[in-house]
Formats: C-alpha cells, structure tokens, sequence
C-alpha cells in the first residue's frame, strides 16, 4: 500500500476554519433542539412554559459541554501540530 | 527540528539558498492564508447581524414589531457570542493555556448564567417570543452556510 500523503497547507486551514465554524454552531443548535422539544412537549401536555424552559436549559447547558469539549480537542490537535513542527 | 535544518552549514551553498527561499515562501504562503481566515471569523459577526436585521425585516411584514426586535436582539446575541468564542479561542490556542483555562472558567460560567438568565427572563416574561429569540440566536447557521459555500467556490476557482 503506498504511503498516505499530508494534506496539504490549505487543505489544513480550511479544515480548522471548519472545526472553528462548527464549535460556533454547536451552542445555536443544541438551543434550538431543546427548544424544539419543549415546545412540543408543552403543546402535548399543555404545560405552557414549563417543559420549554426545562429543555431550553438542558439545551443550553449541552451545548456548553460540547462545546467545551471541542475546544479541548481542538486544543490537543494543535498541540499534535506544533510538536510535529 | 526542521529551524536546525534549515540553519545548518550544509545549508550552504545553491542548494541551501533555495531550501532557504522555499521556507520563505512557504511562511509567507501560511501568513496569506492566516490573514485570509482571519479575515473571515472577522467578518462573520457584521455578516450575523445583518442576516438578523434582513430576517427581522421580513418578519415585520407579517408579525408585529415586537417579534422583529426579537429576532434582532438574539442575532445581536448570536454575534456577541461568536466574537466571544473566537477571542476565547486564540486566547486558548495561546502558549500561556493554564492561565487561560483558569480565566477562562469563570468566565465560561458567567456566560452560562447569563445565557440562561436571558432564556429564562424570555420564557417566563415573554413565552411566545422565545421562537423569534431563537430564529434570530440562528442566524449563525445561514451565514455559516453562505460561508461554506464561498469558501467551495473559491476552491473550485482555485482548481481551474
């Protein structure tokens, strides 16, 4: 099998430019997916605001989590980077 | 490693002087590139309020005024908190990352209790805007996804 080539220069960049782009969307969408959820479990259950606020927070709190943890990753990434430099 | 190469006494020499160009080039070539993501996650905040302010625009046509101001006020959110991460990430990606990561905790929690206190005061003050709220904390999504498209393209000019 031949030996993988390095992605080149560009390629890289692009490619953090993407990991930064979904570490910006993480915290929006996992707002809106609790947010969701609570809406329709409050329309289902008619406990208006109750179930909204509760998701909304889980969302909220998630969110932050993960995006906690992309940072973290992204943190040992670039660590890998500059010992390899 | 490769900075004791490239000072190294077979550097010398023809070969050593293009070795030396080459990874000239190739810094500058990554400077470039910096400049040009740079450039992006700098626009990306001007480029979320102005897809919020179109979108309250159009919500103005069809719901009251109220709905439009929230929907300008989570794109507001949206790019305060983009420009927020992306501070809070160089200042990560920074060589002194212990002392970021201390800072840095506090200031993950205040803006957790800030999120939640606005989402919070929302829900219970103003339940049915909560949706507008988040239409406009969304409009990160579109502008990330003209972004991508952008950055394709210019690939795709790139390769022709």
């Amino acid at each position: 099998m031949p030996p993988e080539k390095p992605p080149s220069r560009r390629r890289v960049n692009y490619r953090r430019l993407a990991e930064l782009s979904s570490l910006g969307l993480m915290l929006p969408s996992s707002i809106a997916v609790g947010l969701a959820i609570g809406y329709l479990l409050d329309k289902i259950f008619g406990t208006w605001p109750w179930l909204l606020a509760t998701f909304t927070v889980l969302g909220i709190v998630s969110g932050f989590l993960s995006l906690i943890r992309g940072l973290k990753k992204l943190g040992i990434e670039r660590d890998k980077e500059n010992n390899e430099i | 490693m490769r900075f004791r190469e490239f000072n190294s006494p077979q550097d010398s020499g023809p070969q050593g002087s293009q070795r030396e160009e080459r990874n000239f080039a190739g810094v500058e070539r990554q400077n470039a590139q910096h400049l040009v993501e740079e450039r992006i996650l700098r626009r990306i905040p001007a480029e979320i309020l102005a897809v919020s302010a179109v979108l309250a625009g159009g919500a103005l046509l069809f719901f009251p005024a109220l709905t439009s101001l929230f929907i300008l006020a989570g794109g507001a959110f949206s790019a305060a908190s983009f420009f927020w991460l992306k501070s809070a990430l160089n200042r990560f990606l920074s060589k002194d990352r212990k002392k970021a990561i201390r800072s840095g905790l506090v200031f993950y929690l205040a803006r957790l209790a800030l999120l939640l206190g606005v989402f919070l005061i929302i829900i219970l003050l103003f339940p049915r805007m909560v949706l507008a709220f988040v239409a406009g904390f969304s409009a990160i999504v579109l502008v990330f996804f003209v972004e991508a498209v952008r950055a394709l393209s210019q690939i795709k000019s790139w390769k022709s």
